[in-house]
């Protein structure tokens, strides 16, 4: 039988039972505790009907009992689907009903929510020990339930070529795509990554992404496989880098994982002390360009940590190049490149025919290899559309992800991203296609016509999101009230900073919307000091610089 | 207590205006209604800064600083308090609240 994800907390469960597996809120569950609750939950999901290949939805925040959801559902030869608790129930709505979910683990946290989805046939597992179950909702099994099953594992008939999760990324006509990732794409991953990277028992391992997010998937089982331990940070922590700093100092991490963006909150309120951080041993990122003058401060501040750009789309599995910057970068205006291929994956660079370009060249950057998704849940057109063939590589060797980023190789064989080749962007790590954003604005009555673009606001912030949009006759909602609308049906990492009114949507030459035009206008907006964007590392707003001068 | 309300109503105002969310109510959970991450925090202490004359050092501050827009208010109080001694209208205005 071939390699399974959940082989590996089995195998350290046999082990070393007794061994700290994840850290959380000063409580922690051991890896016998973990393997056991999840064998525990797979009997309850089979008693409950589910079967092989039936999608479990994980309506969970980040606690023990959505890691012992996604071993329960895989050891019931089922697939994981992490659902994102903050996200409007219409939207969560839409991806249930994509998933087509058996069944949805719940706490009281997500109570709310499940009287608004979970009026059909979904049963809902309720995890919760203490709390009741709503009312109206059909229940598959509560925690005792759970817990009257055996602790032994049940027979099972998966394989590593099975999809082990399915993970919704935002999508350009405003339905969310789920991505199918199998045992054996992460595995593949960890096969490279955990030796690569020395990652080993004693090893205390940041999740900071949430569980919805790809990269979160290397922080959970790579922590398994290494039977390393591994520290959940507290969502709220994200808005304080002096508490983050202290999470990371007090949990003694050895590594850091995350997007970009919360590392470049930490350097502009300066949270990091000189040689801070005694164990940690690494610093990786992914998701998004790390802004160089940010990167300086931590590499300054760290000099005995290594640090690692990672790059990939969720559609190839957590990461597919890494590059592991040589010395602190002295140029802030320099680009960290995405390096090399992961071992088992290739890169290419390729102009509108799928030939290769030269170096120093733009083009297409598309990705093959071991970590290649079997494509879209429920959706061979769109998985025909960027997963194609290489015709230098004939066969299934041959099959590439087009990522819609493009890319050169350097001189030195090092491969830059340039941008994207579409409207989809990066904000705060998240993957955004405006056409979403666009999709539910023009769902709003208040709305003739909207439109949304992304402004780069300087090297150090990441992207902010913009709309402009035309009252529907008669119509005056301000942008609060236009906000408040929106947030009932996109996430709040989607909702446009900055709104601008136009009695007319500019329009070029092929009459379409005139997106370089909005784009001055907001820009305009903000050299005019309208705009409240964030302060770049070291620059003090007029008030505070007033104040410091009477200190 | 009027200096407090006010604070709070000015607080709620500059949310509403600058990052244009209508807070319910000044109890509201900001953290839980997802009103608050990590730019708009940034994006907030920038007004708060400018509007109130005073400095709020990001790595100082503490989640329930943060959690309603009354805990804002009376974190801007405080700060007020401390940083703006010399002003004595503000000290007149507060010192029957802290």
């Amino acid at each position: 039988m071939s390699r399974r994800l959940q082989d590996a907390l089995a195998s350290m469960a046999t082990r070393d039972p007794e061994k700290t597996a994840v850290v959380f809120r000063n409580q922690r569950m051991s890896y016998g505790e973990w393997d056991q609750a999840s064998n525990r939950l797979a009997r309850a999901l089979r008693n409950a009907g589910c079967a092989k290949g039936d999608r479990v939805g994980l309506l969970l925040p980040k606690c023990f009992e959505i890691l012992i959801g996604m071993f329960g559902a895989l050891k019931a030869d089922c697939i994981y689907v992490p659902l994102d608790t903050s996200s409007p129930a219409a939207r969560l709505a839409r991806i249930l009903e994509a998933a087509d979910c058996r069944c949805v683990l719940a706490l009281h946290s997500a109570a709310p929510l499940l009287a608004d989805l979970l009026r059909g046939s979904t049963k809902v597992g309720w995890m919760d020990h203490g709390a009741e179950l709503p009312e109206g909702v059909r229940v598959a099994f509560n925690w005792p339930a759970v817990q009257s099953h055996s602790p032994e594992t049940a027979p099972s008939s998966s394989t590593g070529q099975d999809v082990a999760h399915l993970l919704f990324t935002s999508g350009t006509t405003g339905a969310p795509k789920g991505v199918m990732i199998t045992h054996s794409n992460v595995l593949h991953f960890l096969d490279w990554a955990v030796p690569y990277f020395g990652i080993e028992s004693a090893d205390r391992i940041s999740a900071h992404p949430p569980f919805h997010f790809d990269l979160s998937t290397f922080d959970i089982h790579g922590t398994v496989r290494a039977g390393a331990e591994l520290h959940l940070v507290p969502p709220e922590l994200n808005l304080l880098p002096g508490r983050l700093a202290d999470f990371i100092r007090d949990s003694n991490l050895t590594q850091w994982f995350s997007v970009p963006s919360i590392l470049t909150h930490v350097a502009k309120s300066d949270a990091v002390r000189q040689n801070d951080f005694p164990s940690l041993k690494r610093l990786l990122w992914c998701g998004e360009k790390f802004p160089t003058p940010s990167l300086i401060y931590w590499m300054k501040r760290l000099p005995d940590v290594e640090f690692f750009n990672l790059y990939g789309p969720t559609e190839a599995t957590i990461a597919s190049s890494f590059y592991k910057v040589p010395a602190c970068p002295s140029d802030e205006t320099a680009e960290t490149p995405i390096g090399e291929p992961c071992a088992g994956e290739s890169l290419l660079v390729l102009d509108e025919k799928l030939h290769p370009v030269a170096p120093e060249e733009p083009g297409d950057l598309y990705i093959g290899g071991v970590g290649l998704s079997p494509g879209y849940w429920r959706d061979p057109a769109r998985t025909a559309e960027v997963f194609v063939q290489d015709p230098a590589t004939p066969g299934a060797e041959g099959r590439i992800y087009r990522t819609g980023d493009l890319a050169r190789w350097t001189k030195n064989g090092d491969l830059c991203l340039l941008g994207r080749s579409d409207s989809q962007i990066k904000s705060r790590g998240y993957r955004i296609e405006l056409g979403e954003i666009e999709a539910a604005l023009h769902s709003l009555p208040a709305i003739q016509t909207a439109a949304v673009v992304a402004i780069e606001s300087s090297a150090f912030e990441g992207t902010t999101i913009c709309c402009a949009w035309v009252p529907a006759p008669g119509r005056e909602d301000s942008p609060a009230a236009l906000r408040r609308s929106l947030s009932k049906l996109v996430p709040s990492y989607m909702i446009p900073a900055q709104w601008m009114p136009l009695e007319r949507m500019p329009l070029n030459g092929n009459g379409k919307t005139d997106r370089r035009c909005l784009k001055e206008k907001f820009l305009e907006l903000a050299a005019n000091a309208e705009l409240p964007l964030p302060r770049p590392l070291g620059v003090r707003s007029a008030a505070a610089t007033t104040q410091e001068a009477f200190q | 207590m009027s200096a407090v309300l006010n604070l709070a109503g000015v607080v709620r105002q500059l949310i509403a205006e600058k990052l244009a969310v209508e807070v319910a109510g000044e109890d509201t959970d900001l953290l839980a209604e997802g009103v608050l991450d990590s730019v708009t925090l940034v994006q907030l202490i920038m007004h708060l800064e400018q509007t109130f004359d005073i400095r709020v050092e990001l790595a100082d501050l503490e989640i329930d600083d943060l959690r309603s827009v009354r805990s804002i208010a009376a974190l801007v109080g405080k700060l007020r308090e401390s940083q703006c001694a010399n002003d004595p209208e503000f000290a007149r205005a507060t010192a029957n609240v802290m």
